[in-house]
């Protein structure tokens, strides 16, 4: 099994997503937050991989919240962590303020626990996520596990996800802290592969034309 | 005296519309805020040693050699592989199999368990894998002609002639320097609380350095090999004058684009400096004639910046019309202003070209370490920290942000060939950046998010059919093609220096500015561009070797040295060499 960095992860992650469909915006989140699930040791590539073939050839409009009221919910049956996330994100302040948010049926829900993790930090303030078997606080620099395991949150769908805000005290917030590390992180050959798969959709084919001019060179290097 | 920088009326920074377009941006020259110059400041200042514990370089200039680099709490090394490269495998592209030299840099005293592995991957670079114990990993060619005459020389007892030398300046060129996480080694997180590596690029300046050292020792081998009885070493003037020449694609013009917040924190560094120093209430004779010494210098050092592009020589033919004007300004004309330093930048603004202008900027840097050499370490910036969005304004925030810092953007018709006429993708064969041609080539449907302006004028447009009062977070549920200029935008708010005010698209896009913006922040001299989208450089020209490095001043390398000027102000130093630095 090689290691990978958290770069290398990040940047194919980021390709593939695009590879897969997601807008430029989007696969930049999922990107990010593949890397940041990396860094401390929770399911990474291979959930990310799960989220890309099952939205492969589905449009955005199937997958993402259909309104933002209370309930969330995706005209196609299942909402896309990465888009559901990234519009929590965006509208965190009303997280914040007390509006608790429900997701109906989910695929990959850790993919939203980076984005909110970034929210977190960003807002100085914490943010409770919890679904079936699984309850995670996160605080602005610290991620708590308090119910479940670390392999719960490689969870393939849920059928419900309920996002709240945390009171400013995070003296209440007890389980298992995920702290995050930079080193090369284990991936198996194949999800690797996978990955570089959906990566490779972004690739133009090379012509003629492209070979000779793309890269502006073609003089010898003998000299 | 030095003034102290804070006691002085903080001064404004030229403003992004002013400097972040790309004609500009494709005339810096380095300062000393490049990184190569505040490592070597780094390097003497913490009192570095160096040695070469392991050489083995056979006759047919194979093998292996270990570079230790030892500082106050962490040792480096770098390890050095030579190969017998057959000519016709050898390419200045970033795309090659095999090269010349091959070279990583590793975390720590290295193991021979650690040299054998790799043995086995660093001589394949992308084909191969390192681990998080690797910092860097890079290869470089022979410039064949001139890497032969210097053995040939060298073995006859000769010393290769100087001029022969300056036309090239280096013996080996880099085509490739990765860090940061690339091909397993260490992301850069896991290394930038280190006091040696604050700042950006400081393991792949440190890698480069002694790769010029193990190819000036490797060249003296090989003249020994070549003829034991008569070879002799290289004079140490005429080895200083060699750098690493390196040549640079397209593969680096997106970086820049794809890294906004480096990008704002570089800019905003050197126009920080800029504006320190345009503050200062007066100018000292010994500054004066730092100054001087310098503007003399980098004068004569045209004379070595050869290039056949024709643009580019053009440009250097005008900045030493500049140059030439500055030296004939003199200096008296100046001192009466309240801020004389400001003067001189602002009489240059009016009267110079932008190599001029831009060249000016560095000079004037030049004399201020004290009050500006802070300013290198804080030129890195935490992307992830600022990726977050905030959803809650509202879309008629973003649109003024937008008419404040992308008006150069939105006025532009995008659909009218000439504004489009390219676009950036990802080639499936080389997996490197390229460029293409919307209307002749296949594959504008996988472009690369690199249209900034393209693609702001487009927010904008589906901006103004929204509802002022709704938010940034509904809108971008309606409109996730417009997520990462959004995100983009919110940046450039609040680091107004992220974006290049240019279209990076359009018919007169250069991308060799983009690539010249960033290696003069790199330190980089003698921009040789060798077409539109390629340009071949030189790194650490005349700067000291380790060995020399606690007994040379380790700053004054940028330009070289020349017989001091005729002083034309009628101040005149009184000090023993007005070019020794003072940080």
């Amino acid at each position: 099994m090689d290691h990978y960095s958290l770069n290398e992860i990040e940047a194919s992650a980021r390709k593939a997503a695009r590879g897969a469909g997601m807008t430029w915006g989007l696969a930049e989140e999922a990107g990010k937050a593949t890397r940041w699930l990396a860094a401390r040791g929770l399911p990474n590539v291979s959930t990310l991989l799960t989220l890309l073939s099952e939205n492969d050839g589905k449009d955005y409009d199937s997958l993402c919240p259909q309104n933002l009221s209370q309930n969330w919910s995706a005209s196609g049956g299942v909402l896309c962590p990465v888009i559901a996330g990234s519009t929590l994100n965006d509208l965190a302040h009303n997280i914040v303020l007390g509006q608790e948010i429900k997701l109906e049926a989910v695929n990959c829900p850790a993919l939203i626990l980076p984005i909110l993790g970034r929210a977190s930090k960003a807002l100085g303030h914490g943010f409770r996520i919890s679904w079936e078997g699984v309850v995670i606080n996160i605080l602005p620099d610290t991620l708590y596990l308090e119910t479940g395991t670390i392999e719960d949150l490689g969870t393939t769908f849920t059928s419900e996800v309920v996002v709240d805000g945390l009171s400013s005290d995070s003296g209440n917030v007890s389980g298992l802290n995920i702290e995050r590390v930079v080193k090369g992180v284990p991936l198996n050959n194949q999800d690797w592969c996978h990955l570089q798969t959906f990566a490779a959709r972004t690739y133009v084919p090379a012509s003629e034309e492209s070979r000779l001019l793309g890269a502006g060179a073609g003089l010898t290097d003998n000299d | 005296m030095k003034q102290h920088v804070d006691s002085l009326k903080p001064f404004p920074l030229r403003p992004a519309h002013q400097v972040m377009k790309l004609d500009r941006l494709g005339a810096f020259h380095q300062t000393r805020l490049s990184f190569m110059r505040a490592v070597m400041r780094r390097l003497k200042r913490d009192s570095w040693t160096f040695e070469c514990p392991i050489w083995r370089i056979n006759e047919k200039g194979e093998g292996v050699a270990v570079y230790l680099a030892k500082g106050p709490k962490r040792t480096y090394s770098m390890v050095c592989f030579a190969h017998d490269l057959d000519p016709a495998q050898r390419s200045d592209r970033v795309i090659a199999e095999a090269w010349d030299t091959t070279f990583a840099l590793h975390d720590g005293v290295i193991s021979e368990e650690d040299i054998e592995r790799l043995s086995h991957n660093v001589p394949k670079q992308e084909a191969g894998r390192c681990l998080d114990s690797e910092l860097v990993l890079s290869r470089a060619n022979k410039s064949v002609r001139l890497f032969e005459y210097v053995v040939d020389r060298l073995a006859s007892g000769e010393q290769p002639d100087q001029e022969t030398l300056d036309k090239v300046g280096y013996l080996m060129r880099t085509t490739a320097v990765y860090g940061n996480g690339k091909l397993g080694m260490a992301d850069r997180d896991r290394i930038s609380d280190r006091e040696e590596m604050l700042g950006p690029f400081r393991a792949e300046m440190l890698a480069v350095w002694l790769i010029r050292t193990f190819v000036s020792d490797y060249v003296e081998q090989m003249a020994k090999y070549r003829s034991p009885e008569t070879a002799v070493k290289l004079d140490p003037e005429i080895r200083r004058s060699l750098g690493v020449g390196n040549s640079t694609g397209l593969g680096m013009a997106p970086f820049l684009v794809n890294h906004p917040i480096l990008l704002h924190s570089w800019i905003h560094a050197r126009e920080t400096a800029l504006a320190r120093v345009r503050a200062l209430p007066d100018m000292n004779m010994v500054d004066l004639a730092h100054y001087e010494k310098h503007l003399e210098c980098a004068f004569q050092s045209l004379e070595r910046w050869h290039t056949d592009d024709e643009r580019q020589t053009g440009k250097v033919e005008k900045l030493k019309a500049d140059l030439e004007k500055l030296r004939a300004k003199p200096l008296d004309d100046f001192l009466g202003f309240d801020q004389p330093w400001d003067a001189i930048y602002r009489w240059g603004e009016a009267e110079l070209s932008l190599e001029g202008q831009e060249i000016l900027v560095s000079l004037l840097l030049e004399p201020h370490g004290t009050e500006i050499d802070d300013l290198a370490s804080v030129m890195y910036a935490e992307e992830n920290d600022n990726f977050r969005i905030d959803g809650s304004l509202c879309v008629s925030d973003m649109l003024s942000t937008l008419e404040e810092h992308y008006a150069w953007a939105l006025d532009v018709d995008y659909n009218a060939h000439p504004n489009s006429v390219y676009f950036w993708y990802v080639s499936e064969e080389k997996l490197e950046p390229r460029l293409g041609s919307r209307a002749d080539e296949p594959g504008s449907d996988l472009e690369q998010p690199l249209s900034i302006g393209r693609d702001a004028a487009r927010l904008y447009q589906d901006l103004t059919i929204s509802k002022p009062e709704e938010t940034v977070g509904s809108f971008l549920l309606r409109h996730p093609e417009h997520r990462l200029l959004a995100r983009r935008v919110q940046l450039t708010q609040r680091y107004p220096y992220a974006e290049i005010h240019d279209n990076l698209i359009g018919e007169d896009l250069l991308p060799v500015d983009l690539l010249r913006c960033k290696l003069s922040f790199f330190g980089a001299t003698r921009f040789d561009p060798r077409s539109d989208r390629w340009v071949r450089i030189t790194m650490f020209q005349n700067a000291p070797y380790p060995h020399e490095l606690s007994s040379m001043n380790e700053d004054d390398w940028a330009y070289p040295l020349v017989e001091p000027p005729e002083f034309k102000s009628e101040f005149k130093p009184e000090t023993k060499s007005a070019c020794q630095g003072e940080s």
